[in-house]
């Protein structure tokens, strides 16, 4: 069963001079226990279709489905990592992964209990009374991802969460939630990632949907069944990687080429 | 010779073991750095750092698990903590900032006394200092009131398992002045608790 | 260590360097500061009455001074509660309610441009009408009318506070809170009232400095008349007499608890209140040191003395006839493309000019047929006013270009020497800090012996106007670009033509800042700078808008001159912010910004 289905989605803004299409014919499922990552270059509506997800926003057309249920304003289940942490400058790091938990209307000891978990699997303990601007880049995105981890939700949602850090500590903290995300004791059940790098969707996913410039459409969807951890290395990967770049290149001129791919998201070669 | 403190941020030095074990575990320098399109100065504080904690060898350009290193990148985020706070434990620098804790009468020592420490090592005070915060929060050392912009002793109960060549202080830390004499003694070989600079021993 | 791989440190920044000792040479350079401020003061003091000063006897008036100081406490902290309650109130609904924006803010926007103390005399005919001029609630009418006119030099800064804090607030957060469902109370309390309480401290600094420059102000001017116990009319009379001792002994008061405020409130409160910052929050390491940044500190100094009379034009620099009709965002404002067709401006003027006619016909009519006929001398003066108008029109623009002289190669002089920003900075903050009114006094009795009437009321203008100037030239001239001035100087480009080329423009939106505000505080100014005369004794009289609206609250049935002198005054105001400072400022906006 599909944990999530995007179905038909357009998006489109209004703008002084007509609207202009941000995303047109979106289709693809998330399903339990899947990573999936959706690449594309800037501006094709990655993190808008995210955000239509999650029910921030609403689709222009089209339907999205959490649980067979059509997601209409904020969905409960799905919790957010952001690209720049967005953590409440105001509240300890505890405080801040709490903050979901409150919301939810949790009893205190129980928040207490549960966060002090999220501390500890996320490596942030002696951080717990710091507030976000003492820490670090790296630790700031972990609180972020405790944060989320923390509501317990089913599908764990990440923009862009590893490119606003340098690129040692992104990859240092790619290992670390590739391990979080292989703990059976964990949640999420799924992770839907939005990335513009290539080599990090492939890194981390096992299915990548790749999208168009824009208006983005979805290009093709690459099934990536390499072990982990993967080596970049590898003539695999190297395959994988070079074939996506080129589906986005092409797929960026050629527009209409795009969408006959569509139904060949098989197996890599 | 170096002077030792921190660089970089525990999740970066991390990163650089996992881009390391993406080589087999070892690699020239430059063609690590490569690999994330860094240049190798960029990669080099994390480098180093690893080194000072016995994490990574580099012998002619070339970066090399230790066996330590080997161990922490196979474990998981806790025990990596773990592991971090017993080889900082043995760098002089951090004994001597705990051994300065100790013995400063409320356990605790502001960011000017830090300095002082610091200011031994390096010109870049500021970042050393935040570096040096930053990790011994991370590795539990000690913790940090930054409205107060002072250092705070740990007090844990249970002395962690010796993990190198220095041995932990081993009295309780109800009774850390002895404790302190306890450790100086046994650690004569390394300079004495007044400031000197501390230096890394490779 | 890897052999043959050498890593060079960078060379430590200077900057760095100088940052820290400014941070730990803090509590002596305070210490000093106040010494600066109070050995001018004492200066001018003397000068000015030419009487030596007995220490026994000053400390004999201390009590009666810090009595009335203790008045005007009372009132600046009941004018506060009242602005904070208001701004929190105001600044949520402007910025969470979609219509109210549209016309909360443009409402704001014009009530903060019109000069404040101009309403002032009106305000206290109204409440004295109310409570009676004699009797048990007699003293009611003369304070609420100064709780009000202090509470308006405060509330606008902070609703503006409020207001920009949640228009400012990061999407991201904005979208954490929405992820996590969080609404109501809760929302609230975790997000939305913290986000608003930087600023909102940070302005309350401001609103105390602007609160306490008009508390002083309307306590003079009240010496015009019914009089009001508190520091500015104790200063006002011990001048008037001439007693130098009771005048030390109120401003020694009066620092005191300006100083004793800044130390025991300000500062802790600015202190926690940085916690609340979500302006800059660099990603990468971990920044525990902040506030080590010198420029960030004019800057403050900046906006500090910019106190409550920040007009309108710096808020929005869009015509307010097309207010209505675009949807502005904070962020982005002054850069939106509005459309500048002349036309707009004529029918402006056209309405503004006839609903001053309308205005000033329906309360003549008003006043003829409720207090019968207007008196022929008031009549006289009331067509006087275009005249007074123009008088002081061109006397702020005089006391401006004087300000200009003294304050631009002082600002220049004093961002091109850093040792000269380290030690005069702090000094000059709290030279800033001090109600400037407190003077006026001093200039009125002891320096008419030796100007003429006019260079008097030039002077005090000056007074009230040169701060702005300076501190908005000074934050303008520290922050030149780094790069900017390294690309100067790689191409060699030093003296004249580096001033011409590279410091003059970089300087232009500060200039234009500066001045905004300075005309402003101008026209606050102006009320106490033409006309005062205390116990009946005329003590300074010449022609201009500000001695129109004085006469006409002093003087028997002027009340029609007091409405139309004030009418004017605000439509001329409005005229010349429309016509000059906005395009000027949309063009600093547009043209010379560099980010």
């Amino acid at each position: 069963m599909a944990l999530i289905r995007v179905d038909h989605v357009d998006k489109s803004f209004p703008t002084r001079h007509g609207s202009i299409a941000i995303m047109q014919e979106i289709t693809f499922d998330v399903r339990d226990a899947d990573f999936l990552a959706i690449v594309g270059p800037s501006g094709c509506g990655k993190s808008s279709l995210l955000r239509l997800i999650q029910g921030l926003d609403r689709p222009t057309r089209g339907t999205i489905y959490f649980r067979d249920r059509p997601v209409e304003g904020v969905a409960r289940g799905m919790a957010m990592v952001f690209q720049n942490f967005a953590l409440f400058p105001w509240l300890t790091i505890n405080q801040n992964v709490a903050f979901g938990l409150e919301a939810l209307g949790w009893p205190p000891e129980k928040i207490g209990a549960q966060v002090e978990r999220y501390i500890s699997v996320t490596g942030l303990e002696g951080f717990e009374e710091a507030y976000p601007r003492e820490i670090s880049g790296g630790m700031r995105q972990r609180v972020g991802l405790a944060r989320a981890l923390a509501v317990e939700p089913e599908v764990l949602l990440m923009d862009e969460p590893f490119s606003a850090l340098d690129p040692l500590t992104a990859e240092g903290l790619r290992e670390e939630v590739l391990q979080l995300w292989r703990d059976p004791q964990l949640p999420p059940e799924a992770v839907l990632l939005v990335t513009h790098n290539i080599e990090e969707a492939i890194q981390l996913a096992d299915r990548v949907v790749v999208l168009s410039r824009r208006p983005g459409h979805v290009l093709a969807e690459v099934v990536i069944d390499l072990p982990r951890p993967r080596d970049r290395k590898s003539p695999a990967f190297y395959e994988l990687t070079d074939r996506v770049y080129s589906l986005i290149t092409e797929g960026g001129t050629v527009a209409s080429q795009g969408t006959a791919s569509n139904g060949e998201g098989g197996r890599p070669g | 010779m170096p002077t030792v403190y921190p660089k970089g941020s525990p999740t970066e030095l991390l990163g650089l073991l996992v881009l390391l074990e993406g080589h087999k575990g070892s690699e020239d320098v430059a063609l690590l750095a490569d690999d994330l399109d860094l240049e190798i100065d960029e990669i080099f504080p994390s480098l180093e750092f690893a080194e000072v904690l016995q994490l990574v060898k580099v012998t002619d350009g070339r970066a090399t698990f230790t066996e330590l290193g080997r161990k922490l990148v196979a474990a998981s985020i806790r025990e990596r903590k773990t592991i971090l706070r017993e080889q900082l434990r043995k760098t002089a620098l951090f004994r001597t900032i705990l051994r300065a804790l100790e013995n400063s009468p409320n356990h605790r020592l502001s960011d000017e006394e830090l300095g002082h420490i610091v200011s031994f090592t390096t010109a870049r005070a500021d970042e050393a200092e935040q570096n040096i915060v930053n990790w011994g929060r991370y590795a539990d050392l000690f913790r940090y009131d930054a409205d107060e912009h002072v250092l705070v002793a740990v007090r844990r109960p249970s002395p962690p398992r010796s993990g190198g060549r220095t041995p932990p202080p081993s009295a309780p830390a109800a009774v850390a002045p002895s404790a302190m004499v306890a450790e100086r003694k046994s650690t004569g070989a390394d300079p004495p608790a007044s400031l000197l600079p501390p230096r890394a021993r490779a | 260590m890897p052999q043959g791989l050498k890593v060079r440190h960078p060379t430590e920044p200077p900057r760095v360097a100088e940052a820290r000792t400014t941070v730990r040479s803090r509590p002596s350079a305070r210490v000093s500061a106040v010494l600066y401020a109070a050995v001018p003061l004492g200066v001018v003091t003397l000068a000015a009455t030419g009487v030596v000063l007995s220490p026994g006897r000053v400390l004999g008036y201390l009590p009666t001074a810090s009595l009335d100081v203790l008045y005007s406490f009372v009132r600046m902290v009941a004018a506060y509660a009242l602005a904070l309650v208001f701004a929190l109130a105001y600044g949520y609904y402007a910025a969470a309610r979609r219509g109210g924006e549209r016309v909360m803010i443009p409402i704001l926007d014009i009530l903060q441009s019109v000069p404040i103390l101009g309403f002032f005399p009106v305000v206290i005919v109204l409440l004295v009408n109310l409570t009676g001029s004699s009797g048990p609630y007699a003293f009611l009418g003369p304070n609420l009318a100064s709780v009000v006119l202090i509470f308006t030099s405060m509330a606008w800064n902070m609703v503006f506070g409020v207001y920009e804090s949640l228009k400012t607030l990061p999407t991201e957060l904005r979208e954490a809170s929405d992820t996590f469902q969080l609404h109501g109370w809760l929302r609230f309390r975790r997000v939305l009232f913290p986000a608003t309480i930087n600023r909102l401290v940070y302005n309350s600094v401001l609103s105390w400095t602007g609160g306490w420059f008009f508390l002083v102000e309307a306590e003079i001017f009240t010496t015009n008349g019914r009089a009001l116990a508190g520091i500015g009319s104790f200063l006002s009379f011990s001048a008037a007499k001439p007693n130098a001792n009771a005048f030390a002994a109120g401003l020694v008061m009066l620092v005191l608890v300006i100083v004793a405020l800044d130390f025991l409130v300000w500062r802790p409160l600015g202190r926690w209140a940085e916690r609340f910052r979500y302006d800059q929050v660099p990603s990468g390491e971990g920044d525990l040191s902040m506030d080590r940044d010198p420029s960030g500190r004019i800057r403050r100094a900046a906006s500090f003395v910019t106190r409550g009379v920040r007009t309108g034009v710096t808020r929005i620099s869009t015509p307010f006839v097309q207010l209505a009709t675009i949807r502005r965002s904070p962020t982005r404002r002054g850069a939106a493309a509005v459309p500048r067709a002349w036309t707009n401006y004529v029918a402006l003027g056209g309405i503004l000019v006839l609903g001053w006619l309308m205005l000033i016909a329906i309360i003549v009519a008003i006043y003829q047929v409720f207090s019968g006929p207007i008196l022929p001398a008031v009549r006289l003066q009331i067509l006087q006013v275009p005249e007074a108008m123009g008088a002081s029109i061109l006397r702020v623009a005089i006391a401006y270009a004087l300000c200009l002289a003294i304050a631009l190669p002082l600002a220049v002089a004093i961002a091109r020497s850093s040792r000269a920003s380290r030690t005069g900075l702090p000094a000059i903050e709290v030279i800033a800090s001090f109600p400037a009114t407190a003077l006026f006094p001093v200039i009125i009795f002891g320096l008419s012996r030796y100007l003429t009437p006019q260079g008097v009321a030039l002077l005090m203008l000056m007074t009230g106007m040169i701060w702005y100037l300076f501190f908005n030239l000074l934050a303008g001239a520290r922050s030149l670009a780094p790069d900017l001035e390294e690309a100067a100087r790689s191409f060699g480009l030093r003296g004249r033509g580096f001033l011409r080329r590279v410091l003059l423009p970089s300087l232009f939106p500060a200039l234009v800042t500066g001045s905004v505000t300075a005309f402003g505080g101008g026209w606050n100014t102006l009320i106490v700078a033409e006309y005062l005369s205390v116990n009946g004794v005329q003590s300074l009289n010449v022609l201009g808008i500000g001695q129109m609206i004085d006469i006409g609250y002093a003087e028997a049935g002027g009340i029609p001159l007091m409405v139309t002198a004030l009418l004017t005054l605000v439509v001329s105001v409005i005229v010349i912010n429309e016509l000059l400072w906005k395009p000027l400022y949309r063009r600093a906006v547009e043209r010379f910004r560099y980010d």
